[in-house]
């Protein structure tokens, strides 16, 4: 189930790693504070600093969706 | 909940936390900035490193206030803050285009939003994983705009190898006849038949006066490129080697704004001295290099002086507004004026003297008010974008322009009797033509006029007079004063024009 996420997630995260590195302006001959490629820096680390929470939680995520569909979840060791 | 004490494969975590999210900003905006990271890179990486210092010593107080226990969560926190600090711009941005244009309320958004976001990272922190969910977060941030800046180091070797290469190979040794020569660039000024079309202006009464002071006035001259960079390193350079269709990188043109270009390397080696006036303290692209025997810039005008990418930079935080309402006399964004390089230049005598002027008027931001009188803050915007530069306001500068132009100029003419060559051009068009209204007989906006058809005016010798053209492109310039002096392998080459982008050019028929 982790690698069907990933197989979804990943792709996401290279397209915006992608978007970030296409300039925002064609013709930019003066010092630009940049926020455009800012914004698009800190959505790529939101997205890499959720993936880690859902890998640390994904367990207790699951078992939680797992409970409210009414299925047993097999035992396994918190994370955190 | 778990304590903040940081497990041993993890303890260090944070610190990288901290060092990452503070460097951040400034990775980012030197990638952003890479066409001019060559010039500024020095001052960028200073104040990153300086930024990522003091960010870790507010940890290292606060650690001794709080506790060594709160370490991930102070150091998080930190980390976090700078990010905000520096995002203000981020958040002012899409607040002023959903219609606040206040901006007290918009710091206090920003404030606001800061405040949930850094009490929220301290209240997750207490979590095991904390730091290293905000390392990878932190990582991923840096790796991109890094990555590219590391090319981009790569390529600088290899570009500047060639660079240099060019520039000596193209320098030579000639010549008795040895006027003083002026270069005067006046950045951004329209050709007058484009100043008459889209401003309702007629300039001839500043052209007749260029004239009667032995003057020609190209009627049809264009610069080779609507870019101040590519447009002088063309100029000085005599031909056209920047690559079309391929990739520049900004080491193509970097030291030659800077007077290493084989325009210098000839007068240098006629036996001239070269004074170098560089825009002002705010530009960069076209300040001094050290070639010059003499550098003249603009008088500071505020405590402290800017340039456009300590601007850019602290334009990037709220401080920004707060110190331009609270201390308006604090910043200054200061540009050389002619009345600047008349007070310091200097002739030697019997050395003759090559003098580059580049003036950054009456390109934004404006510098006179309606009468002529300077203003008091200049605007710190060299683009234009922030409101206060409009086609009105560049009239009023071109027009305030005028006389100082003509009194420099009748100063040069008193006082030089090398009988002097002057050339007084400018770089490139109009560049705020997304405001400008139709032409006056209702034709669409001929951009190729407004961007491309340039002032260009020369006082050559009378020997010289058959060299003019009315049709120069300003590759041409110096092709044509070094024929004027003597030089038998500079004949003029075809003019072509071309349009650019980020980091590439292509041609652009002249019609």
């Amino acid at each position: 189930m982790i690698r069907t996420f990933l197989a979804r997630v990943v792709p996401m995260i290279v397209f915006t790693a992608l978007a970030s590195t296409a300039p925002l302006k064609t013709a930019h001959a003066y010092i630009d504070p940049g926020t455009g490629g800012m914004l698009l820096q800190l959505l790529l680390g939101g997205i890499a600093g959720g993936l880690v929470i859902l890998k640390l939680y994904w367990h207790r995520l699951r078992e939680s969706v797992e409970r409210i569909l009414g299925r047993s979840v097999p035992d396994k060791p918190e994370q955190d | 909940m778990n304590t903040s004490t940081p497990r041993d494969s993890q303890r260090y975590l944070h610190w990288v936390v901290l060092a990452l999210l503070g460097a951040w900003p400034f990775i980012s905006f030197l990638d952003h900035n890479r066409d001019d990271a060559l010039f500024y890179w020095p001052a960028v990486t200073t104040y990153g490193v300086t930024f990522v210092a003091f960010l870790f010593v507010i940890v290292g107080f606060a650690r001794l206030i709080l506790g060594r226990r709160h370490i991930v969560r102070i150091a998080n926190t930190v980390g976090v803050g700078a990010i905000c600090f520096t995002s203000y711009l981020s958040v002012a941005g899409p607040l002023s285009d959903a219609g606040i244009t206040l901006g007290s309320v918009k710091i206090a958004i920003w404030l606001v939003a800061s405040l949930i976001i850094m009490g929220l990272t301290w209240r997750l922190s207490a979590r095991t994983n904390a730091a290293l969910v905000l390392c990878v977060a932190a990582t991923a941030m840096v790796a991109v705009p890094a990555a590219r800046l590391s090319m981009f180091a790569v390529d600088a070797g290899q570009s500047s190898d060639r660079d240099r290469t060019m520039t000596r190979s193209e320098a030579t040794a000639n010549g008795a006849d040895r006027p003083n020569v002026y270069w005067i660039l006046l950045d951004a000024y329209l050709r007058n038949d484009a100043l008459k079309a889209y401003f309702g202006y007629d300039n001839e009464p500043f052209l007749s006066t260029l004239r009667d002071r032995g003057f020609f006035v190209a009627e049809n001259a264009f610069t080779n490129y609507a870019s101040t960079k590519l447009s002088i390193s063309t100029t000085s350079t005599m031909d056209y080697y920047l690559p079309v269709g391929e990739p520049m990188h900004p080491s193509l043109w970097t030291a030659r704004l800077q007077g290493f270009n084989p325009v210098v390397d000839r007068f240098i080696a006629r036996g001239y001295r070269y004074i170098h006036a560089e825009p002002g303290s705010n530009n960069g692209k076209t300040r001094c290099g050290g070639r010059e025997s003499l550098c003249i810039t603009s008088k500071p005008g505020g405590v402290l002086g800017l340039d456009e990418a300590e601007v850019g930079m602290l334009r990037l935080t709220a401080l920004f507004p707060i110190i331009r309402r609270l201390f308006p006399d604090l910043l200054s964004f200061d540009f050389t004026t002619l009345r600047d390089v008349s007070n310091k230049f200097e002739l030697a005598s019997g050395t003759p003297t090559f003098a580059f002027v580049h003036i950054l008027s009456p390109h934004p931001p404006p510098r006179y008010n309606a009468d002529c009188s300077d203003i008091e803050n200049v605007a710190f915007d060299l683009v234009g974008g922030d409101g206060t530069s409009t086609p009105a306001s560049y009239l009023t500068d071109l027009k305030c322009l005028n006389p100082e132009v003509i009194e420099f100029v009748d100063e040069i003419l008193a006082n030089d009797a090398s009988e002097p060559i002057v050339i007084i051009q400018s770089d490139h068009g109009y560049r705020g033509d997304e405001n400008i209204l139709p032409a006056a007989n209702g034709e669409a906006i001929d951009r190729r006029l407004i961007r491309y058809a340039v002032l260009q005016a020369m006082r050559l010798p009378q020997r010289c007079a058959s060299m003019h053209r009315h049709d120069i492109t300003l590759v041409n310039t110096f092709r044509t004063v070094f024929r004027c002096l003597g030089d038998g392998d500079v004949a003029p080459i075809g003019d072509k024009l071309f349009a650019h982008g980020k980091t590439t050019t292509w041609p652009l028929e002249i019609e």
